[in-house]
């Protein structure tokens, strides 16, 4: 249970982190000399970084290119739409 | 070309399955304000765009509307889990569950296939803008919808 919090505060990170960045890009698409969004998204991108080497390391790949390993590992686990639970 | 990340853009994680929530949710997937459209209408529209910064923000806000789709389906598929044939017909869901059972298919609340004569996409920059308001302004209708659904 434990390393289920775990996973999940990991994942909420991510998240996070994603969603400022992507919020940023999209701020930058139509202003893209704000220097402002262009340093928001670089700090939300490095700790997005951060979080998913982690997550993966600990969790399995988060896209098909960091998948790998002796056995195909892509595929297993949880999807993203799946119920932790059950 | 697009790539996949394995995670959703917000958790969802819904413990009581509803069918007749679901019912209206998947408006939002397949009905005509829904992210199926959304992204379909941005990524249509961007070619025809005169200025690189149209064409950014069209191609990116239509590659989220494909992550606001999975959210939804990620709705849709967690309130039609593990369904007792009394629910099904309680919960209204016999009518979609007959030709679609629990799978996700892009439709509106009304039955409506999902369809792009719900969009456009004209090659004039400032039509598909415009459209591009008008669909964006849908969203402060859908949020109370099911608020009160």
């Amino acid at each position: 249970m434990m390393g289920d919090n775990r996973r999940e505060t990991l994942m909420r990170q991510i998240q996070r982190s994603c969603f400022v960045a992507h919020e940023c890009a999209l701020y930058l698409d139509c202003h893209p000399n704000n220097r402002k969004a262009l340093e928001k998204r670089a700090q939300a991108l490095k700790e997005k970084q951060e979080a998913v080497a982690r997550y993966q390391e600990l969790y399995g790949p988060l896209t098909v290119e960091a998948a790998g390993g002796n056995e195909w590992n892509w595929i297993k686990g949880k999807w993203p739409w799946q119920r932790e639970e059950n | 070309m697009w790539s996949y990340d394995k995670k959703l853009q917000y958790p969802v994680n819904i413990k009581n399955p509803n069918p007749q929530l679901a019912k209206l949710i998947i408006s939002q997937f397949g009905g005509p304000d829904g992210e199926v459209g959304a992204a379909m209408r941005y990524l249509s529209q961007r070619y025809s765009m005169p200025y690189n910064e149209a064409i950014g923000i069209l191609t990116d806000i239509g590659t989220e509307e494909l992550a606001h789709m999975e959210m939804v389906c990620a709705i849709v598929h967690q309130l039609t889990r593990n369904l007792t044939e009394q629910q099904i017909k309680d919960g209204g869901f016999a009518d979609y569950f007959v030709d679609h059972t629990v799978g996700l298919y892009p439709v509106a609340a009304s039955g409506v296939p999902w369809s792009a004569s719900t969009m456009q996409s004209t090659g004039d920059p400032i039509a598909d803008l415009s459209e591009d308001l008008g669909a964006d302004a849908t969203t402060t209708k859908e949020q109370p919808t099911y608020l009160r659904g």
